[in-house]
C-alpha cells in the first residue's frame, strides 16, 4: 500500500471503520512509514479532542418558546393500544357492519317467512248464478232471455 | 399505556400531527441535545444556537413531512440552512463565546482551555468543511447520513472531510 492510499483510508482507520483485511494491510504499512504514523496519531489526537469536549444542554425555557410558536393540531384521542385511530375506526366500523347485516336479515326473513303451523282453507268462490247455470245448463247471459 | 421512549421519531411525529402534544415534546427532548451543539460548533455562539433550536422545531411542528423521508436528516438540514443564513449574517468572535460560557455555565471549577481550542479549530475551516467535521464526530452520523442532510454525493463528502481534517492537521502543526 502506498502513502496517498493511506493518506484516503487513516480516516476510517482512526474510526475502526475498516475491513478487517484492510486494517492488516495500513498496520503493515505504518510499521515501515513514519510520515504516515505520525498523520494517523496526529488525527487519532484531534478526534479524541472533539470527543471529549463538553455536550452542552438547551436552556429550559426554550421548549416553552417552542410551544408559544407552534399550534398544537386538534386532538383526535381516540388511540387503543397506540395503534393509530384509522386503524380503530376502521375494525369498528366492520364490526358494527357485521352486527347491521345480522340483525336485518334476521328480521326481514321473520317477517317473510310463512308461519307454518298456518293452515289456509280456501272456500270455494261463488260466481252469481252458478247453481243456476249448472241446473239450465244455458249460459247465464241468455237467461234473461228465457 | 403509551411507550413514547421506545417509539421511532417518525411515529412520534405522525401522533404529534394527530394532536398529541407529549409526542412533539418527546421528539424534543430526544434530538434537541444533539441539534443545539451541532449548532453551537457550527455557529460558535449560545443564543444564536438556541434561536436555530427554535426555528428548527417550529418549522418541524409546521410541516408535513413524508414517511419515506429521514426525519433527523431533514431536521439537521433546516437546522444547517438556518446556521448558513447567520454565517452571512454575522461573523461570530470567539471571545464573546467565551463570555457567553463563562456567564451561562456559572461554574467557577469549569475549565473552558478545551472547549475554546476545539471551537477556534472549527473556526479555522470553511464552513462547508466545519458542517462535514462536526456532524462525523459530535453526532458520529454516517458517511451517508451527512449526504442526506447536505443533499449531495457520498463522494463529496468524503472529499470535504478529508480536506477539513487535513486543514486542521496543518494548524496543529503550525502551532507546535
Amino acid at each position: 500500500m502506498k502513502c496517498n492510499e493511506i493518506e484516503n483510508l487513516q480516516l476510517d482507520y482512526v474510526l475502526e471503520e475498516l475491513t478487517p483485511e484492510l486494517k492488516i494491510q495500513v498496520n503493515e504499512h505504518l510499521a515501515i512509514c513514519e510520515k504516515c504514523s505520525n498523520e494517523v496519531k496526529q488525527t487519532e489526537a484531534l478526534i479524541k479532542g472533539f470527543k471529549d469536549s463538553e455536550r452542552f444542554n438547551p436552556a429550559s425555557n426554550v421548549y416553552g418558546r417552542i410551544s408559544r410558536q407552534i399550534s398544537v393540531p386538534e386532538p383526535k384521542r381516540v388511540r387503543f393500544l397506540g395503534m393509530p385511530r384509522s386503524v380503530v375506526f376502521a375494525f369498528a366500523a366492520f364490526v358494527l357492519g357485521i352486527v347491521i347485516t345480522r340483525s336485518t336479515d334476521t328480521i326481514i326473513m321473520n317477517i317473510r317467512a310463512p308461519s307454518r303451523t298456518e293452515v289456509r282453507q280456501e272456500t270455494p268462490r261463488k260466481t252469481p248464478f252458478s247453481d243456476t247455470v249448472e241446473f239450465y245448463s244455458v249460459p247465464a247471459k241468455n237467461l234473461a232471455r228465457l | 399505556m403509551i411507550d413514547y421512549s421506545s417509539t421511532d421519531l417518525f411515529t412520534l411525529y405522525k401522533w404529534f400531527k394527530e394532536g398529541d402534544e407529549r409526542a412533539f415534546e418527546t421528539l424534543y427532548n430526544r434530538l434537541s441535545s444533539g441539534l443545539f451543539n451541532y449548532c453551537i460548533r457550527l455557529l460558535g455562539d449560545w443564543y444564536h444556537a438556541e434561536d436555530v433550536l427554535v426555528e428548527t422545531f417550529t418549522k418541524l411542528a409546521n410541516s408535513n413531512l413524508d414517511e419515506r423521508g429521514n426525519l433527523k436528516a431533514w431536521l439537521y438540514r433546516v437546522a444547517t440552512n438556518a446556521c448558513y443564513t447567520l454565517f452571512r449574517k454575522s461573523k461570530v468572535e470567539l471571545k464573546s463565546f467565551e463570555q457567553q460560557l463563562q456567564t451561562i455555565k456559572q461554574n467557577p471549577g469549569f475549565d473552558f482551555t478545551e472547549e475554546l481550542r476545539v471551537q477556534r479549530l472549527l473556526g479555522e475551516l470553511p464552513e462547508y468543511q466545519r458542517i462535514v467535521i462536526v456532524l462525523k464526530f459530535y453526532e458520529r452520523m454516517a458517511y451517508q447520513d451527512i449526504a442526506d442532510v447536505l443533499c449531495c454525493p457520498l463522494g463529496t463528502v468524503k472529499s470535504r472531510m478529508h480536506q477539513g481534517l487535513k486543514k486542521l492537521r496543518e494548524i496543529i502543526k503550525d502551532e507546535q
